[in-house]
């Protein structure tokens, strides 16, 4: 690692087009390092992954994806490896590629590593008032990429009164490649984005990921974002409520069993009167799997009127599972209302004697109380398509964790 | 059809059931009474398979099969239905999809296709309207938020939808209000068959006015004391367990 900040990161990004943004994230990120265990914001985070993957960039190998006929109906962007492979500009004619220059600057490693080395991935802003119908979908698959990290920058902005839903789904095999993407949205007034992300990584995948979303008056955010597989996987979100009467609900649902572990931030900063936030988050751990929830939510001096929730429920199906929650709440103003909870349990285990009386055999009856606990998270999603892509994904899981455990 | 031969049952380090016999026949109606405590639950838990309930002694046959090899949920696919004395609620699991759940369960178990998504609306509907559950109630969490008599009139939907060849019923009649108690004893009597045996388990002679059983036990200290005809349920209204004790 001690070189990879000395030579090996010059040269690659010497291999990537040249751009304004890369020179000014790279010297921010030479100045900051990775981030490691003694670092407060990773400390539950498995970062060895990252530490084998960093020195060698994914190359451009012409793969031909594999999606199923379900996947493709409404598909929008494909990378595989980080390299765009096809994007359907059709559904995409009230759209604008936006000018990567306009990127703003972050202060997380891995989002400046993406700013530095990743590729653009999409890069859109979506016109005034235009509301694009059905979900837009981007594939993230990761394939024969071999020990690699992929990064990848991503810029969204809706313009006045745009409306998006937008479904992220990221997979991949068992390579020990690490995805690191960055999304920056900008949402002006009064737009309105539901974002879906699947994180559903390889066996043996570290995923980082970071959103940052910045929010202008009276625009929504309605995010969602599930982890049910890889090795180490963060999902950072950061979250600016920078306009009056904005609305952000910041939603996860992390799975983890043997083998697995889920790191889930989320930092919502009110820094303007009268905007609301509400997060609601479900952890279910299996066998020996390990999740994190760190929600931290800031309240600016004059950001009276604030409302901001935070939930985090917990499940443990196994006494070897482990979770931790960390609510942090930095309030500096007066006149505001702001809830944080967090509880850890186990399987109800009358409700689960209940069904088995019924004649429900013990694997239904425990994913049956796994889904009814867990759809709690993704309670939000309304697109029918988006919650079946949801239960399947949760359906699988529970199937691997009675294999694998 | 159901044949209970000195059972003895504990819930840890305490014995509850001390030897308890009792023979049902096809087509029989038995109702049990005791007072508070003596095990009437757990002889039904232990029948349905509850796995805190050891038994330490004894055997129970069903249909000619040893029951005590068996889990909970092949117990139930064999045709043995638990009207619960509490029936437990599961918020994030709709009653529609519990049941269900339940019924496909038991068919496959029992090698038997799927009941089609419609045939299966058509047959909740009707069942639930038997017993007076407002079809909207279907479509709420298991048992959450429900009153007390909505609860017990679920456990009868859930019955009349399994159609089990023996429903040991624990107060099913307790927390009814008498124009439910009627509704919830017409549907024990339309699961009154040939092929069908009732084990009621009650404190009040009331419900005996409407589902009349074949025999009456007393159950006491863990065991059955004393068995008889309709009357005895009568005597003991009047009397107490006094003289059980
Ligand atoms: N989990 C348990 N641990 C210890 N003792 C228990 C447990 N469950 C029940 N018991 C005891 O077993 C005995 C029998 O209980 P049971 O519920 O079978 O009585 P019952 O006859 O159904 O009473 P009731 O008429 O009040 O419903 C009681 O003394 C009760 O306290
Ligand atoms: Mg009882």
């Amino acid at each position: 690692m001690d070189n990879y900040f000395d030579t090996v990161i010059n040269d690659q990004i010497a291999s990537l087009p040249s751009d304004p943004a890369r020179v000014g994230a790279l010297t921010a990120l030479k100045k900051l390092g990775f981030p490691t265990k003694r670092d407060e914001n990773w400390r539950y985070m498995d970062l060895s992954g990252v530490k084998q993957a960093a020195p060698y960039l994914a190359r451009n190998t012409v793969i031909t994806p594999e999606l199923s006929s379900s996947d493709a109906e409404g598909i929008n962007a494909i990378f595989i490896n980080g390299y765009g492979f096809d994007i359907n500009k059709n559904a995409l004619k009230d759209v604008a590629l936006a000018s990567s220059t306009n990127i703003h600057s972050e202060d997380n490693a891995f989002a400046l590593a993406s700013q530095a080395l990743g590729h653009d991935g999409v890069c859109l802003k979506i016109t005034k008032d235009t509301e694009l119908k059905g979900p837009m979908h981007l594939h993230h698959q990761c394939k024969d990429a071999g020990e690699c990290a992929i990064h990848l920058r991503h810029q969204i902005t809706l313009n006045k009164g745009a409306s998006l839903t937008l479904v992220e789904h990221f997979s991949g095999d068992e390579d020990a490649y690490w995805d690191n993407q960055l999304m920056q949205i900008t949402l002006e007034d009064g737009a309105t984005l539901k974002h879906v992300r699947l994180i559903v990584e390889g066996a043996n995948a570290t995923h980082t990921s970071k959103c940052a979303i910045r929010l202008a008056d009276n625009s929504t955010y309605e995010g969602f974002t599930l982890i049910c597989g890889g090795k180490a996987v963060r999902s950072t979100s950061h979250i600016q409520m920078l306009g009056t009467g904005a609305h952000a609900d910041i939603d996860g649902l992390s799975l983890a069993y043997s083998g697995q572990m889920a790191d889930s931030f989320v930092q919502v900063e009110h820094l303007v009167p009268g905007a609301t936030s509400d997060q609601i988050h479900r952890n279910v751990l299996a066998g020996r799997g390990k999740a994190a929830f760190q929600g931290r939510i800031i309240v600016a001096r004059d950001a009276q009127k604030t409302n901001a929730d935070q939930s985090c429920k917990s499940l443990l199906l196994d006494r070897s599972a482990e979770v931790n929650t960390k609510p942090e709440l930095e309030i500096f103003a007066d006149d505001v209302k702001c809830s944080h909870g967090a509880t850890v349990g186990e399987l109800d285990e009358k409700a689960l004697y209940y069904m088995l009386a019924r004649g429900i055999d013990p694997v239904t009856a425990k994913a049956l109380l796994v889904e009814a606990f867990a759809s709690g998270a993704f309670a939000r999603v309304e697109a029918e398509s988006v919650r079946s892509a949801i239960s399947e994904s949760l359906q699988n899981w529970l199937n691997a964790e009675t294999k694998y455990g | 059809m159901l044949e209970i031969k000195n059972l003895h049952v504990s819930i840890g380090d305490t014995q509850i059931l001390k030897g308890l016999n009792l023979h049902i026949r096809p087509g029989e109606v038995h109702a049990i009474m005791g007072p508070n405590g003596t095990g009437k639950s757990t002889l039904a838990s232990t029948i349905a398979g509850h796995p805190n309930y050891e038994v330490t002694e004894g055997s129970i046959h069903y249909q000619g099969e040893d029951l005590l090899t068996r889990e909970s949920h092949e117990r139930a696919a064999a045709g043995i239905f638990l009207g619960f004395q509490y029936p437990v609620e599961i918020p994030g699991v709709s009653n529609l999809n519990f049941l269900r759940t339940a019924l496909n369960s038991q068919r496959r178990i029992r090698g038997e296709d799927d009941m089609s998504a419609a045939e299966f609306m058509k047959l909740v509907r009707l069942k639930a309207d038997d017993l007076g559950l407002k079809p909207e109630m279907l479509k709420r969490f298991v048992n959450v938020g429900f009153s007390g008599g909505e609860k017990k009139r679920n456990e009868m939907v859930q019955m009349a939808v399994l159609n089990p060849t023996l429903a040991v019923l624990d107060e099913t009649d307790s927390g009814l209000d008498i124009d439910a108690l009627r509704v919830v004893s017409d549907g024990i009597n339309a699961q009154r068959r040939d092929d069908t045996a009732i084990l009621l388990i009650t404190h009040y002679q009331r419900l005996l006015d409407y589902v009349q059983p074949d025999v009456v036990h007393v159950m006491a200290g863990g065991r059955i004391v004393k068995s008889g005809d309709k009357t005895l349920a009568a005597e003991l209204e009047d009397k107490g367990y006094a003289a059980y004790g």
